[in-house]
């Protein structure tokens, strides 16, 4: 493979004012993510520090390798709803490493309304089993949450028992999951420990119970002491719920880590080598990439930022030159590449159409970093049969067996989105930059038309209307039309998998390509291609 | 006793004592043979003689004092001599006697002298009644119901100890009246236990005493002569550690007093083969008799470095009727010599004894170097005897020079798997009072802060990888892990 | 895999990974690259960051001795969970060496002041008498008079503190 020949000079000054203003809005990036972490009322530290209980993100240091990394999933969502009370939605999830096997945690938070179950909660935790079911990861639960969130039980109730059945199909796959009870797992959470092939519980913190004490009082009005109707001892001496009962959060998890131990190392698939660094310098991609969606960049120059070596054997380079095709390796793991150059033609989907269905080949999992307005429109496309031929790039997506990987680098709007293997279409993992827009249509394109609509309305309700007042409601729409086509509003509602740094990407791909290994590839079968 | 040279020698114990009388007796044509008890892990003794005798008891330590069965062994082998080395039954007039009846000799002194000096009691008595000094004290056999009394007006502060006792065992210094009924109880129980004797003595102990022995030899034809005194002031639990020759305590006229008494007493008690006199040296110059050894003495080899002499050659010669051939005047001294005691125990646990086996052991080697060792690597280490796993015994022209080669052979030293006091007798070499000479017998307690390992800076970098990279299980896990995730490090979204 | 080292009165919870360039050992002082190469008959040459020497190194089960720059050092190896289920213990007296018990003093439901004599232990020249560590009541005697011991063995227990 040949590397890339950069043309970017570092020293333009269009180089350098991307650079400052991409950094400006990463910095912003991990500083609301840093908000979302740790930022939590004094007295629910006080509370758990008073229960001999460990912050979540203290109990994932203990439980991870050191010295190893944790991709974090949807560190964001939820952050701008329900009061900000519930940052994270409560529930930290990840891929990380323990005793040296690669495992999806799902870590309650209990330092926010005692780690309730909001009603993005549950969706989080049905979505780290999905990613665990697809890429057969060993699940960790840490639990400790108060229960649903009492103020919006429906929203939490048909979710919530999602989290039952995936955790059902993992056992019926053959995937073990180990609980650790360090809170109360109550009602529904109590069938999580159950549910698990291993199950640890603290003395003293640790219950489980389909009701709690209050809740048996007002139905039986038999009095019972936590411990007696749930406790570790009586789980693990009488009812045989729970395997192991422990004295320490440390020793529950040290335990949890002895278990995970034992478990067999799974057999990778793909085509691996040794890995390389990028010939360029990540740090580059500040300066590649506009914060302003509307320009353009060449997305082999991100590519070269990348993969391995910066090295990129490009397929048709000639050919529907809108869409940068070819292979590289990332990690060290053989990976096929699509990505967008501008806004998609008939011939750069029937490119991707046959790339994909040549990677599905060779077995090769791809990764599609969307850059794009979507497909081209007009007489002349509609008449050589565009939509047809983005009917294709789906049609291939839709059969393809491969994994699939996707990261919104910049703009994704409409059925770009789709063909580009946007959250709809099942990609293994998908990730935004910070700064990335998308929507049916761009922010401008969506301001406008719904300010039209809205003028029309205020228009035929009171004709008196000022200039003034028609201006605010424009820059009120354009606001709101800029504010939800944003990376972060679509991350926090977990329409991604979250928003990456451009410099962590590299790394966040590594994980997933080593997950995704887990499983051998099917054979691909496509449905009916119009030709 | 017939003048009839040695022809089959048995060896009656064990560890490196063992392996150095077998070593001179096989040198000088002697047929060797040990014996070993099932359970014990011999160490080197075994491989060097030309036989081994079981022996059998219900500790392996029970066998080594039974006289019966070694007097058996003896005889089963065909020994016209048993070397008792020293401990277990080598102060037994038992044994002596058991053995003289079998028509085998005894390589030591005959059981009368060892009778008169295995009870400290009668020993210090006649020592005083010949015009030699002794402490003050006061022995409980003279009249049971005022020993107390007695005791406390020998003058605080007093040292117990067991009438039949030897080697430190139930020692116990008293400075304060309260504690000397407990004192006394605990030091019964224990000359009862060890010596199947409670009765016991007090005498004065001496404030910062060093402890001093004069080696002798004699004859059975009358001469007695000597080979110098040893300092073996450094001492934990009333235990030696390290001795050396010639003491840096005393001045020409002290040390030719010294070995005077020494010889004197040897004279008047009419000793034959090897002893040792121990004595007490005080701060102002005087000394007492302490006891005599009726035995060759753990600490010999420094006597015969500095004189030439093969102590146990002499031994053996003079067991075989042989006369010394020499006189007092023959007698040289050349250059300085140290002893170090490696032991399995563990200084910073008190100097417990430790036990394990000896996976690794290096032994120094050079100039002026020597090892009188009893254990080979792989050996086990029980808790069956004492800890001692081997001398190291440095010569030199000088102090300074013996001094300085036992510190470079101290680094080339190794034995791991065990706990030992290797360090610990490195930090004594190095301390300013040892290397002025300047030390008592509470030299290791007074010192003991200093002497502990917690001034010292280690490289724990190393320690720590080497520990983790020989952990087996380690480094599979870590190998055991998509390389990816290594390569990583710990990075974070 | 985690592990704590126990080197003299300190603990150091350690943990080894490796990765394209070699083994990196995780220490609480940050990551220390490190390599180890056998020269036969026990001796070694380690390396640690810029620091290399070489050490003669002999393991037993859970410990390590090595003998480095004329020291010899020995290194506990605890798994973090034995070390947290060594937590939960009320308090024992322990054999301080391995040796034969020659008395004990004390029944169970006996109540002892901290220092109270125990048992009594032998161990070749040595009598040593085990005392109580705390105040407390004797939960069990787990020794007898002639048994022979190991090092550490739990002699007596406590019941827990109330």
């Amino acid at each position: 493979m040949r590397r890339i020949q950069t043309t970017v000079d570092p020293k333009a000054p269009a180089f350098r004012d991307n650079a400052a203003r991409m950094q400006a809005v990463v910095t912003d990036f991990k500083a609301l993510q840093e908000r979302v972490r740790h930022e939590r009322p004094q007295r629910d530290i006080e509370r758990l520090r008073r229960q001999n209980k460990l912050l979540a993100r203290e109990r994932l240091d203990l439980l991870l390798d050191p010295g190893t990394p944790f991709l974090e999933l949807s560190s964001i969502a939820a952050y701008d709803q329900f009061n900000g009370e519930a940052p994270g939605a409560n529930v930290i999830s990840g891929i990380g490493v323990v005793n040296g096997r690669e495992v999806m945690i799902h870590a309650d938070d209990s330092s926010n309304k005692g780690g309730a179950w909001y009603p993005l909660s549950a969706p989080k935790i049905v979505r780290a089993l999905e990613i665990a079911i697809e890429n057969r990861l060993p699940v960790v639960h840490l639990c400790d949450s108060a229960g649903g969130y009492l103020e919006d039980l429906s929203g939490v109730y048909v979710m919530g028992g999602r989290v039952f059945r995936h955790q059902c199909i993992l056992s019926k796959m053959g995937v073990p999951q180990v609980a650790v009870v360090l809170g109360h797992c109550t009602a529904g959470g109590a069938y999580v420990p159950a549910l698990c092939e291993h199950t640890i519980m603290v003395r003293g913190t640790g219950a489980v119970f389909l009701g709690g004490p209050p809740l048996v009082k007002a139905a039986t009005g038999e009095e019972v002491t936590v411990e007696a109707l749930g406790g570790a001892d009586m789980h693990t001496t009488v009812s045989g719920t729970a395997d192991y009962a422990v004295d320490s959060e440390a020793e529950a998890i040290a335990r949890a880590r002895e278990l995970i131990g034992g478990f067999s190392q799974p057999r990778k698939h793909f085509d691996w080598a040794e890995a390389e660094a990028p010939h360029y310098d990540p740090r580059e991609l500040y300066g590649i990439l506009p914060v302003d969606y509307k320009q353009q960049f060449d997305m082999r120059e991100v590519i070269a930022r990348m993969v391995d070596g910066s090295r990129f054997q490009e397929y048709q380079p000639g050919y529907g030159v809108t869409l940068v095709c070819g292979w590289a390796r990332l990690w060290g793991c053989k990976v096929g590449i699509l990505g967008n150059n501008g806004v998609l033609f008939s011939d750069s989907s029937l490119k991707a159409a046959h790339f994909i269905q040549i990677c599905n080949q060779l077995g090769t999992p791809m990764i599609f970093l969307q850059n794009t307005t979507g497909y081209m429109i007009g007489r002349q496309y509609e008449e050589g049969g565009i939509t047809k031929d983005g009917a294709k790039m789906l049609m291939a997506q839709a059969g393809s067996e491969v994994p699939k990987f996707t990261v919104v680098t910049s703009g994704a709007f409409g059925a770009g989105y789709y063909g580009m293997c946007g959250r709809s279409w099942d990609p293994r993992l998908i990730f935004s930059w910070p700064q990335a827009k998308m929507g049916v249509m761009g922010p401008e394109q969506a301001g406008n038309t719904l300010a039209d609509v809205k003028l029309r309305q205020l228009r035929r309700e009171r004709p008196d209307a000022g200039d003034e007042e028609v201006a605010e409601l424009r820059r009120r729409t354009h606001e709101k039309s800029e504010r939800e086509t944003s990376a972060l509003w679509f991350s926090a509602r977990m329409q991604d998998d979250g928003v990456l740094d451009p410099l962590d990407t590299r790394n966040a791909l590594g994980i997933a390509l080593s997950c995704a290994a887990n499983r051998p590839v099917a054979e691909p079968r496509y449905g009916v291609f119009r030709m | 006793m017939t003048g009839a040279p040695i022809r089959r020698l048995l060896v009656a114990n064990r560890g490196e004592i063992a392996a150095r009388i077998l070593r001179t007796a096989k040198a000088q044509g002697i047929e060797c043979a040990i014996v070993r008890h099932a359970a014990e892990d011999g160490g080197l003794a075994p491989q060097l003689a030309d036989a081994v005798v079981p022996i059998e008891g219900a500790t392996p330590v029970a066998a080594y004092l039974d006289v019966a069965q070694i007097v058996q062994a003896a005889r089963r082998w065909g020994a016209d001599a048993v070397h008792p080395g020293y401990g277990f039954l080598s102060e037994s007039p038992a044994l002596a006697r058991a053995l003289d009846e079998a028509g085998i000799r005894f390589v030591g002194p005959p059981p009368a002298v060892t009778e008169l000096m295995g009870d400290k009691v009668s020993a210090r008595r006649f020592v005083a009644e010949h015009g030699f000094p002794v402490a003050p004290s006061a022995i409980e056999a003279d009249d049971p119901g005022s020993f107390t009394q007695r005791a406390l007006a020998v003058g605080l502060p007093i040292l117990i100890k067991p009438a039949a006792g030897g080697g430190g065992k139930g020692m116990r210094i008293v400075r304060s009246a309260e504690v000397l009924d407990a004192e006394l109880a605990a030091a019964r129980r224990e000359g009862e236990r060890y010596f199947g004797d409670g009765r016991l003595f007090v005498e004065r102990y001496v404030e910062r005493p060093r402890h001093i022995e004069v080696q002798v030899l004699g004859d059975q034809h009358g001469s007695v002569v000597h080979f110098g005194e040893r300092e073996c002031s450094v001492q934990r639990r009333f235990q030696k550690i390290i001795e050396e020759t010639p003491s840096p305590a005393l001045d020409a006229g002290t040390r030719a007093r010294i070995c005077e008494v020494a010889v004197g007493i040897a004279r008047a008690a009419g000793y034959v083969g090897a002893g040792t006199v121990e004595l007490i040296l005080g701060a102002d110059g005087e000394f007492y008799f302490l006891e005599m050894n009726t035995r060759l003495q753990v600490e010999h080899p420094v006597t015969e470095c500095v004189t030439g002499f093969d102590l146990v050659a002499e031994q053996l010669r003079v067991a075989a009727g042989e006369p010394l051939g020499y006189s007092q005047a023959d007698i040289g001294f050349q250059g300085h010599a140290i002893e170090l005691r490696l032991c399995a125990e563990d200084p910073a646990q008190g100097f417990m004894p430790a036990t394990g086996s000896l996976q690794v052991l290096r032994e120094p080697a050079g100039p002026g170097v020597r090892v009188d060792s009893g254990v080979v690597e792989g050996q086990r280490v029980g808790s069956d005897f004492d800890s001692l796993l081997a001398k190291l015994i440095f010569h030199g022209r000088s102090r300074g020079q013996a001094l300085a080669r036992a510190r470079q052979a101290l680094a080339d030293t190794a034995c791991l798997g065990v706990a030992t006091n290797l360090d610990y007798l490195d930090r004594i070499l190095a301390h300013a009072q040892f290397a002025a000479g300047d030390y008592s017998t509470a030299f290791l307690d007074e010192q003991a802060a200093e002497l502990g390992d917690a001034g010292e800076t280690h490289s724990t970098a190393l320690l720590l990888a080497a520990a983790a990279l020989s952990d087996g299980h380690m480094v599979a896990a870590a190998a055991d892990m998509p390389r990816l995730y290594a390569q990583m490090g710990a990075w974070r979204n | 895999m985690k592990k704590i080292f126990r080197l003299g009165e300190s603990e150091h919870r350690c943990s080894l990974r490796q990765d394209a360039d070699g083994l990196v050992l995780d220490t609480e002082d940050g990551p220390l690259r490190c390599a180890l190469q056998p020269l036969g008959a026990a001796r070694y040459c380690v390396s640690a960051g810029e620091e290399q020497a070489e050490a003669l190194i002999a393991r037993h089960d859970d410990r390590i001795w090595i003998r480095l720059r004329g020291r010899t050092h020995v290194i506990e190896a605890v798994d973090p969970l034995d070390a947290a289920a060594a937590g939960g213990h009320d308090g024992a007296a322990e054999a301080p060496m391995p040796g034969t018990v020659i008395s004990v003093l004390v029944e169970p439901g006996a109540e002892v002041t901290a220092g109270q004599d125990l048992v009594v232990m032998e161990s070749m020249k040595l009598e040593v008498t085990i005392r109580a560590p705390h105040d407390g009541r004797i939960a069990a005697v787990h020794c007898a008079p002639g048994d022979q011991v190991p090092l550490k063995f739990t002699l007596v227990t406590f019941e827990a503190a109330p």
